[in-house]
């Protein structure tokens, strides 16, 4: 996961002078003659709409950044522009990793929404959730629900072996990819699944809806001459994953 | 004599006695006639001429015509000579011979057996052996007698036999069934003699028995008469036992214990006016009533040792006291015998009866000794207390309380063996019925709460009141206890983790005492309901790593990031250069993230509220100084260390990150502590999730490009 960069400034001046050098490579192709200047004129389309793409490309990151920023979905790059669709992510009754959760790593599924500020908000999920993992995953999954009940904060913690792994002691042995039921009933606030020995997608599925996990950002950069280029950004929330656990070092931790 | 061969012979006639015979031959002699009897006892006549100076014999003449046979009969001859004359063959006549002519003059006869011959006689007969000839004996000393009659004039001898018998012994007298028997009130009048005459001897039995012989019968050739049997049976029985009650000094009956036993120990004559006194009272039974019961007498009878004896004491309706103070008999397990005695002798009394009831004479001193074990390992439950003595246990002095008073046993301690035994002149005393209780040295270091006792093997007597009499068989040669102990020594610090995950790239240490299962409050698990990982693991042998689960594996799920650099990076939170000492509580209140460019060392505690935040990253190390006991927040470092001892736990309410190692090892200063309670112990804060700056709230940002 990487940090959001940002965009630099539009490149107007640079699209300006590709658009010259085409009229005069097109110039030349027709001095020297029709059986050259034919091949001349497509070497010059291709690499003019290399160009474009490029700058689409800027246009529609530009278009994420100005959205993440300002918040509007349109942005005018001068000689192109973005436009910027925002989806959520999430929000029916089953949720899935933001593709193959590695080992040893934290996906987190959450169980209240968030405010405009990004602040943890107020409504909170109540109900079973079962938890799947790759038809051919034969490691553990360590689950993680956090919730919030009249004031208090609370974490409830299960484990299970997949697909009869008997990866983990003291987890429970389940023959298939699919937990038991998890019963959410003291206003859930997080699920966090932790793939153990092995990679695999992730998906819930609850006996009710979820809340918004994110958002996903559509923009597409357009740029004058037809070209167009879409890039897609998910906005998700996280924690350090240290946090999650009380004692985690990098190497050792010894009592004597 | 002279034998001749009568060739013509002459016939003489016998002569009177007196009368005056004339021979034919010589007539100038007168002969008389006189008679003697030869040696055959035969009359025999002879004319007997006297010539003037001489006397000569000149004939014979046998008067009856019977003689044995080579008699010779002497004819009259010359005076120079005798002439024989032998009889005739029927010996009737004297025949006389011509003395020129020598001619046998005697009758062969054969000899003749006596009246002896066929008889039986015992020994060789001495008489009627032979009515005619001489007797020689062949054979006089066995069966058959043999001897020879001889035969005269030739004749043959006989040969005669009588029959040998030996001497032979009468037959014994033998007493009938009824010998040895009881006949109470009359005699026996059948089965006497089963072989003999009877003869009576007593048969009124007033002495106590009857009396009968059984004569043998006499022999014979001079055998001995076969013996007479002497027979009895009783009029009277001997006494018998019919019990045995043993009394202490206030004839209070002492209850025959298991083996038919009892033993001077017992309280019921320890709690007795006189401990020392035994009463055996006995009581026995006659056929014919107590009152045919004299005396009685007791002795005390051990395998071996000496026998104590009792004197005699008369009975009363057949019941005998012996108050015997034990105190004078040496010590020892000591069989009862009594001898009842009756009135009358015989029966006189059946020798010792075996009461089969014993009793044992003892000091009840009861020494004592043992050894403290070490069940720190775990596992070891009464009456396997292994064989690890409590080394480092620091065992210095042992006694045991008398009923909760400092009286009591003490102690001779063995501090290397880490064992002990009873002190000089020390000892438990069997029967006295009290509870006792073990008091340590007072820095004996191990967890007394959790000690296990075990008294000869017995795992059923508490720890803090045993008594002895149960686990102590006061029947044994030198009854002896021994106590046991199992003891953990005091262990060593750990800590423990709730609600929340222990991770470690490497190794994670922490040896979770066994004790603490023992304890209420103390939950035996590294982490309470939360994964413990790491590629090693090191505990306590079978204690959990997550209690109640034990959820672990070796493998690390630990992230290796320096989170300082990437969240500093940030540009977030407020930074603070060089090593930092102090309260956090003292840091920008208004800030909740924090950046020391350095190492921290927190000197006192500080509080975060639910809702708020506070985490501190350090590049450098992070100290928490054995003063502080209470750390909330999240606390991020290379190394992040606990050490020192404090007499309460430390509690951290949050969480800890190190890039590299976390060292816990603070402990309590009482290291019994360690027993129950982790010295440090980290709570998770599940708050802190939902109450991060937005700031460092990563956001996930997947890329997708397409047209």
């Amino acid at each position: 996961m990487g940090k959001l960069k940002m965009l630099k400034k539009n490149r107007l001046k640079e699209s300006g002078q590709i658009v010259l050098i085409v009229l005069l490579a097109s110039a030349l192709v027709l001095t020297v003659g029709v059986s050259i200047s034919k091949r001349t004129v497509t070497e010059t389309r291709i690499d003019s709409d290399e160009e474009l793409l490029k700058q689409a490309f800027n246009t529609a990151e530009s278009g994420v950044e100005y959205y993440l920023a300002i918040g509007e979905t349109s942005y005018d790059a001068g000689n192109g522009r973005a436009d910027v669709t925002v989806l959520t992510i999430g929000a029916g009754d089953t949720l899935v990793s933001d593709g193959v959760v590695l080992t040893g790593k934290a996906s987190l599924f959450w169980l209240v929404d968030h405010n405009v500020d990004d602040s943890v908000g107020s409504n909170r999920f109540n109900g079973t959730i079962v938890i799947n993992s790759d038809d051919d995953f034969n490691g553990a999954l360590k689950i993680d629900v956090f919730s919030y009940d009249s004031g208090l904060y609370s974490v409830q913690r299960y484990g299970y072996n997949m697909n009869g792994s008997d990866i983990v002691n003291g987890f429970t042995d389940v023959s298939n990819n699919e937990t038991d039921d998890i019963t959410v009933d003291r206003d859930g606030m997080l699920l966090v699944v932790t793939p153990i020995n092995g990679n695999s997608n992730i998906s819930i599925r609850g006996d009710s809806n979820f809340p918004i996990q994110g958002e996903a950002i559509v923009s597409i950069g357009k740029m004058e001459g037809g070209v167009n280029t879409k890039i897609k950004v998910e906005n998700r929330y996280e924690v350090p994953v240290f946090m999650l656990e009380s004692i985690s070092s990098g190497g050792s931790v010894l009592s004597q | 004599m002279f034998f001749f061969v009568g060739k013509s012979r002459k016939v003489l006639g016998a002569c009177s006695i007196g009368s005056r015979c004339a021979s034919s031959t010589f007539s100038w002699t007168s002969y008389t006639c006189t008679s003697y009897e030869d040696s055959h006892g035969i009359k025999v006549y002879k004319c007997i001429t006297q010539r003037e100076s001489e006397t000569k014999t000149c004939f014979l003449f046998h008067s009856n015509p019977t003689f044995p046979i080579g008699c010779e009969c002497l004819a009259e001859l010359s005076y120079y000579g005798y002439s024989p004359c032998v009889f005739n063959v029927d010996k009737t006549e004297c025949i006389e011979f011509d003395h020129a002519e020598r001619e046998s003059c005697c009758i062969p006869r054969s000899g003749i057996c006596g009246s002896s011959a066929g008889g039986t006689y015992c020994s060789k007969p001495s008489s009627y052996l032979c009515d005619s000839g001489d007797v020689s004996w062949i054979n006089s000393w066995s069966d058959p007698f043999i001897w020879r009659c001889s035969g005269s004039c030739g004749g043959d001898s006989t040969t005669c036999t009588a029959t040998y018998t030996p001497p032979t012994v009468g037959t014994s007298g033998v007493c009938g069934s009824s010998d040895g028997g009881i006949f109470p009130g009359s005699p026996p009048s059948s089965n006497l003699c089963s072989v003999g005459t009877l003869s009576w001897t007593d048969d009124e039995g007033s002495d106590g028995d009857y009396n009968w012989n059984c004569l043998g019968t006499a022999g014979s050739c001079g055998g001995a008469s076969g013996s007479t049997a002497n027979c009895s049976a009783l009029s009277d029985m001997a006494p018998s036992l019919d019990s045995l009650v043993i009394e202490n000094n206030d004839s209070e009956e002492v209850v025959v214990e298991s083996g038919s036993r009892n033993h001077i120990c017992q309280s019921d004559f320890k709690e007795s006016s006189n401990p020392d006194i035994v009463r055996f009272v006995v009581t026995g039974d006659d056929m014919q009533g107590v009152d045919d019961i004299n005396t009685i007498q007791l002795r005390l009878r051990p395998d071996s040792g000496n026998t104590f004896t009792s004197s005699l004491i008369s009975s009363s309706n057949g019941i005998a006291i012996f108050s015997i103070d034990v105190s004078l008999i040496e010590d020892n397990t000591y069989s009862i015998e009594v001898l009842i005695n009756d009135n009358h002798n015989p029966p006189g009394n059946d020798g010792w009866i075996d009461t089969g009831r014993d009793i044992k004479v003892w000091d009840c001193n009861v020494v004592v000794s043992g050894v403290i074990y070490d069940g720190s390992a775990g596992g070891l439950f009464c009456p396997s207390f292994g064989s690890d003595r409590a080394v480092g246990a620091n065992f210095t002095s042992l006694y045991f309380k008398e009923n909760g008073v400092d009286a009591g046993v003490q102690n001779d301690v063995d501090s290397v063996n880490i064992s002990y035994s009873s002190g000089s002149g020390q000892y438990f005393s069997w029967g006295d019925n009290k509870y006792y209780s073990s008091e340590f040295n007072s820095d004996l270091q191990v967890d007394e709460n959790t000690m296990q006792i075990k008294l000869n093997n017995d795992c059923t007597q508490p720890m803090g009141s045993f008594e002895i009499e149960s686990v102590v068989d006061s029947y044994v040669v030198n009854p002896s206890l021994v106590i046991d102990f199992l003891a953990t020594v005091d262990q060593e610090a750990w800590f423990q983790s709730v609600d929340g995950g222990i991770f470690a790239g490497s190794t994670i240490t922490n040896y979770v005492p066994i004790t603490c299962d023992l304890y209420p409050g103390c939950s035996p698990g590294m982490s309470l309901r939360a994964l413990v990982a790491a590629p090693t693991l090191n505990n306590t042998v079978d204690a959990y790593y997550s209690y109640p689960d034990n959820w672990y594996i070796n493998s690390n799920l630990s992230s290796y990031l320096n989170f300082y650099e990437q969240y500093k990076a940030l540009g977030v939170g407020e930074n603070i250069e060089g090593d930092l000492e102090g309260d956090l509580d003292d840091l920008n209140n208004e800030e909740e993230l924090f950046f020391i460019n350095g190492d921290l060392t927190i000197t006192d505690n500080n509080s975060v509220a639910v809702g708020e935040f506070l985490m501190v990253m350090a590049s450098g190390d992070i100290y928490i100084d054995e003063s502080v006991t209470n750390v909330e927040g999240i606390l991020v470092g290379r190394n992040i260390v606990m050490s020192g001892t404090n007499n309460s736990q430390l509690v951290i309410n949050g969480s800890l990150y190190a890039l590299e190692n976390i060292s816990n090892s603070r402990s309590y200063i009482d290291k019994s502590d360690n027993n129950s309670s982790p010295a440090v112990l980290v709570n998770f804060r599940p708050d802190f999730v939902f109450h991060i700056p937005n700031e460092i709230s990563q956001k996930i940002t997947s890329w997708k490009w397409g047209n």
